[in-house]
């Protein structure tokens, strides 16, 4: 006679923490708690340059989303990134002030829709050109789209920037203090981060994703599998402006003023350095990049005197981790999470042997 | 033979578009059937998964429930070995490390490890006081066992019930028991009712819908025939490949010149020749990675249509059942060997795009029924070991197999392989000749291969090729194409490389 | 427009084509031999740069050339330091990762030279300044103007590209370079010692774009992104000639000011040509790349499969 209750709490805990939108679950949470607690403590802690930090990361971790599909699965080195997010915040800023009434889903929709011309037009440039050539090209792209955000005053203010005055939805619509609406735009900023996270996540685990690897990895199996190089390119870079346009538009919604000196080449290269340190296809590692590269500073570092005053710091140890991240760790954080991992696990090995001695 | 004629290929150019886009449609068809087929095996598989382990979540809890009234009613020595049972193995994993503790402090002692904690000698023995030592342990750990059953006996005694109640709860408990035994039972037969309820619904649906696109395609299939009534291309019923006075020049060189030669459905056919030969540039030119400069290569599909290949992109190939290997193996580093094998059924995806994003039912289904697709392969393939590592590390060999898996993934017709014995050992090379004649038989396909080593191509293939700079230089049975002068003379060799051979060893 | 107008654009424009020729050869002499395409050459140019202001504001008694001559070593040393400490060891990394890398060394350097270089803003040398004379002459009938800055700009340029496509074509170093850029496994099983080239083609390619921020930066105001619009035109220039050889991008480096000139030649676009100038430049040169995907002289390779 056995007792052969198989255990059933542990065990579903277990499945639970191991299934992938857990970390992304849990970013969330971590999030809207911080903003919760300022609420609570009416604003003693966390600050709100702390918030505003968290909510800028989120927005690039957006960007930073669509520019794996590019990086981590396509495999394309575009250094446009920073055009398209500019242009979504641009054409926010825009439709918000000079056609009052337009809905704020237009605007996203909208938006998307032109991301989505350029980006097709993007991709197909990428076709006639060679991988690192791209690089170059796209370095061109950007340079065209800043000049085109300082020079064409009537749609972009020029140098001079571009805002809005009211949160949309929550204070347009709602009529919210501006305090409220802040607040309240941070919490729907969270849940589209963590919404895109689990619709990137199951579009990159999907046949698609796969056969934009199959692709990057090598052109001739793919095509011989029935992957049409056209068609994955072109998605790629559909994808990723998208992500982009999308970013711009919270971009301006959220920290409402955008000038076009944010939307240099060091816009798209930190966009690259974020992705690439936390592991070109891994989301929660982009999130971390992000949270390190654009985080760090404002949520941080702005206390310490030594780097508030010397903020060259910071981005000269962002360079220095590219050059380290691919000459010796190009599986970024989540393969340094993995050696750690197997570090803990070998030294606790080590450790039972010298203790027990082999089980003999 | 093709006509060449310039209005009359503008004339048939035409037809040939609007039989391009039916076959593309057919394929669409028969790709939703067969997935469709599919799934309704998966969907019982893992319905009949769900019930079981439904039936069984509720047995145990109704066990469970059960399980202190059993106790109750079992005699001392029975309820004392299921207690016994749960607490032994903790004392005896306690036990035993306390043992093995004590046995390496010992050696340590005794200084017969090494930094690490092993044994420097694999033979050394303690020393007999430290033996001692050990089997005082040994003995103090057994008395606590049997202290821990006694205990256990007399807590099981002491709680014996007395005879009347003994009696009457033991009815109680029957009667619970067989309860519980209908209840299971009929929670199974409901179950396999809803099953085969759903089931039926299920399979009613999706054969509802075979029978549409079925409907669907016959309509196509006739208007192609119509169609192709038309069509200059025609291929006897027994041929699958027909390479057509192909040619294709690279600038000034001559890769491939003017090769015809047919490949009969079902058969193995090989292509021999010296290196440099043109072989792999005939296999790109079949496969569209490049377009011949010249010549036709007309294809008979799967369901009888024939088809001039030249028109097809390169992606598009594998829709109509042409698979291949190549040559430098190019397997997906970044993927499992899994995932690498669900690549190659790309094509048979017919999820969307916003459906992948939200990872809709659909899409689930589907990517089941490719795994079980992919289990299938690899376990043909003797893969199924390490399905789930990445490619890299793995020796060449399985590299290969890996290759050779994807090809049976998508419905080929046609599998064309590159050199699939290369970087073989002989073991290897005869495992390879065995697997690839069962594909051919049991999945009824024809195989076309490129080889340098003889011994395969001369025991595998039906008929062979033998080209040289490009040109045909003869083609038949393994056994002509051996005694063919000229064929020994470019590749195989001949008596007078003995001689040849000889003189250069003087020199 | 007339003639006139026509033959003055393209004086204008040598002073710029004699600027990017400069980076370009360097650009491209590092990728063919180290197939990197490097991001951080606008960079390494203008720390040499400022080292050379620098030098010539702390050390007034020194002659300009000499501080030149400083700049350029620095820049020299640099670009050894980039290619010996990382690139070399990235020899196993794709042609994208080596591309990141050199991103990377574009952010440090783009934070660090401001910080070395703190003071220096303005380049003026008190006592000295650059000439800023223009020269008159005569053209077939036509009188055209040239500053002499930008004649000796020019001047320079065809002097020292001359004198890098001779020694490509006739020294033992020359040989080596083309041999490494061929192949590189291959040139060092014939000996050719593959890391003394490219450790020096990267220095090289400091050195001469140092050269090429003195110019740009002479009689401006210094800021670090003074080769931030050379270094693209520089890659433009690169793509648009073709990478396949070395005197292609050079043509794509005469192009590019010319058009970049025409298309802000107020005659021809109006008042307000300055504003797009840039952007009509770049439109067309993508254009003619797309048009031309291996480049103007480029050649294309088909891959085995």
């Amino acid at each position: 006679m056995q007792n052969q209750y198989t255990l059933t709490s542990t065990g579903r805990i277990k499945k639970i923490i191991r299934h992938p939108f857990a970390g992304f679950v849990l970013i969330g949470v971590i999030l809207i708690s911080l903003q919760l607690i300022a609420i609570l403590s009416g604003g003693a802690w966390p600050k709100s340059s702390m918030l505003n930090g968290f909510a800028s990361v989120m927005i690039y971790a957006i960007v930073g989303y669509g520019f794996t599909y590019l990086l981590g699965y396509a495999g394309l080195a575009s250094l446009g990134t920073a055009g398209f997010v500019g242009l979504g915040a641009y054409i926010t800023a825009y439709v918000l002030r000079n056609m009052p009434g337009v809905p704020y889903i237009a605007v996203i929709l909208g938006t998307l829709l032109i991301s989505l011309i350029l980006g097709t037009i993007v991709g197909f440039i990428s076709l006639r050109i060679e991988g690192i050539f791209l690089a170059i090209v796209t370095l061109g792209l950007c340079e065209i789209f800043y000049q085109l955000f300082s020079n064409w005053l009537d749609f972009t203010n020029g140098p001079n920037g571009a805002s809005i005055s009211k949160y949309p939805i929550f204070q347009t619509f709602f009529n919210m203090s501006r305090r409220d609406a802040q607040s309240a735009f941070y919490i729907l900023l969270v849940f589209i981060t963590v919404g895109l996270m689990m619709l990137t996540y199951n579009l990159g685990k999907s046949s698609t994703g796969r056969a934009m690897l199959a692709m990057k990895n090598s052109s001739s199996a793919a095509q011989a599998m029935g992957i049409s190089l056209l068609k994955y390119r072109l998605l790629a870079f559909l994808l990723s402006t998208a992500y982009a346009g999308l970013g711009g538009v919270m971009f301006m919604s959220y920290l409402r003023y955008s000038a076009p000196q944010n939307y240099t080449i060091m816009f798209s290269l930190n966009i690259l350095a974020a992705v690439l340190i936390g592991g070109s296809r891994n989301l929660i590692g982009t999130f971390l990049g992000c949270f390190i590269v654009f985080g760090m500073t404002p949520i941080f570092l702005q206390d310490i005197t030594l780097f508030r005053e010397n903020p060259w710091i910071i981005n000269v140890t962002i360079g220095a981790i590219i050059v380290m991240v691919v000459m010796v760790y190009p599986g970024g954080l989540v393969q340094l999470a993995n050696n750690v991992k197997s570090f803990f696990k070998t030294t606790i090995a080590d450790r039972r042997l010298y203790k027990y001695g082999t089980d003999d | 033979m093709a006509q060449t004629t310039d209005n009359k290929r503008t004339q048939k150019l035409k037809g040939a578009g609007q039989r391009r886009i039916l076959y593309s449609q057919i394929e669409k068809l028969e790709r939703d059937i067969r997935v469709g087929q599919e799934l309704i095996q998966v969907e019982a598989k893992r319905l009949a998964q769900k019930s079981h382990s439904k039936a069984a979540a509720f047995e145990n809890d109704l066990k469970k429930d059960l399980f202190k009234e059993e106790l109750a009613l079992q005699p001392a020595a029975a309820t004392r070995d299921v207690w016994l049972g749960e607490q032994l193995p903790k004392l005896e994993d306690k036990q035993r490390l306390q043992y093995r503790k004590l046995r390496q402090d010992l050696r340590r002692s005794e200084n017969l490890l090494d930094k690490k904690g092993r044994l420097k000698d694999s033979d050394a023995q303690l020393s007999a006081p430290s033996k001692k030592k050990l089997d005082e342990l040994l003995a103090e750990q057994n008395k606590q066992r049997d202290e821990l059953s006694q205990s256990l006996l007399r807590k099981a005694q002491d709680s014996r019930l007395d005879k009347a109640a003994l009696a009457s709860r033991q009815a109680a408990f029957d009667k619970a028991q067989a309860d519980k035994v209908k209840r299971v039972k009929d929670l199974q037969a409901q179950l396999a009712k809803n099953d085969a309820e759903h089931m039926a619904a299920f399979t009613k649906k999706r054969e509802a819908r075979i029978q549409v696109l079925r409907n669907k395609l016959t309509g196509k299939q006739a208007r192609l025939h119509e169609s192709a009534l038309g069509a200059q291309y025609d291929l006897p019923q027994d041929v699958c490949l027909r390479l057509d006075n192909v040619s294709m020049v690279f600038g000034g060189l001559r890769a491939v010149d003017n090769l015809s030669f047919d490949v009969k459905k079902g058969e193995i056919f090989g292509l021999i020749g010296p290196n440099g030969a043109g072989k792999t540039t005939v296999f790109n030119c079949i496969t569209q990675f490049y377009k011949p400069t010249q010549g036709d290569i007309i294809y008979r599909t799967h369901e009888g249509n024939v088809l001039l290949l030249n028109y097809y992109q390169v992606h598009d190939i594998i829709t109509k059942g042409i698979v291949r290997t190549f040559q430098n193996v190019e397997v997906i580093g970044e993927l499992s060997i899994l995932e690498n094998l669900l690549i190659a059924a790309h094509q048979e995806y017919t999820a969307g795009f916003f459906s992948q994003m939200l990872n809709s039912r659909k899409v689930r289904r589907e990517e089941e029924v490719m795994r079980e697709r992919a289990l299938k392969a690899l376990d043909y393939c003797g893969l199924t070991a390490i399905k789930d590592l990445p490619p890299v590390g793995q020796p060449y060999g399985t590299l290969k197999r890996i290759e050779l898996a994807r090809t049976l993934m998508a419905g080929a017709n046609l599998i064309i392989l590159d050199e699939p014995a290369a970087g073989l050992n002989d073991q290897e090379t005869i495992e390879l000749t065995h697997l690839i004649r069962k594909i051919q038989k049991d999945y009824d396909v024809t195989i076309f291969l490129v080889e340098h080593n003889m011994g395969l191509v001369m025991d595998l293939c039906d008929h062979i090729c033998a080209i040289s700079f490009g040109k045909k230089l003869a083609i038949g049975t393994p056994q002509e194409i051996q005694s063919n002068p000229v064929v020994q003379e470019a590749y195989l060799g001949t008596d007078d490389t003995e001689e040849i051979i000889a003189h250069t060893e003087v020199v | 427009m007339s003639i006139q107008d026509i033959l003055q654009t393209i004086v204008n424009s040598l002073p710029t084509i004699g600027r990017y020729s400069l980076i370009t050869i360097g650009i491209v002499l590092i990728f063919r031999t180290t197939a990197t395409t490097n991001f951080a050459q606008g960079l390494i140019a203008t720390f040499g740069t400022f080292l050379t202001t620098w030098a010539a504001l702390t050390y007034t008694a020194l002659p300009l050339w000499l501080c030149l001559a400083m700049g350029m070593t620095a820049s020299f040393l640099l670009g050894m330091f980039v290619d010996v400490a990382l690139i070399r060891r990235a020899r196993h990394i794709t042609p994208s990762g080596k591309q990141m890398i050199t991103m990377g060394v574009l952010m440090i350097l783009v934070n660090v030279i401001p910080v070395l270089f703190r003071d220096i803003t303005l380049w003026t040398r008190p006592g000295k300044s650059f000439s800023t004379a223009i020269l008159t002459f005569n053209f077939f009938g036509y009188t055209l103007n040239i500053t002499e800055m930008g004649l000796l700009c020019f001047v320079t340029a065809v002097v020292v590209l001359g004198a890098v496509f001779a020694a490509l074509k006739f020294t033992k170093w020359g040989l080596g370079v083309r041999a490494t850029a061929a192949n590189e496994s291959v040139a060092q099983m014939l000996g050719v010692n593959t890391r003394v080239i490219t450790a020096f083609s990267w220095a090289l390619a400091g050195g001469i774009a140092a050269l090429g921020g003195f110019f740009t930066g002479a009689g401006t105001a210094l800021n670090v992104t003074l080769m931030g619009n050379a270094q693209i035109y520089g890659f433009l220039a690169c793509v648009l000639g073709g990478f396949g050889s070395f005197p292609a991008p050079i043509l794509g480096a005469v192009i590019i000011p010319l058009v970049n000139n025409f298309a802000g030649n107020p005659n021809l676009f109006g008042p307000n040509a300055g504003m797009w100038q840039n952007m009509i430049t770049f439109i067309v040169i993508l254009l003619l790349i797309l048009i031309f995907p291996n480049g103007l002289l480029g050649k294309k390779y088909i891959k085995k499969v």
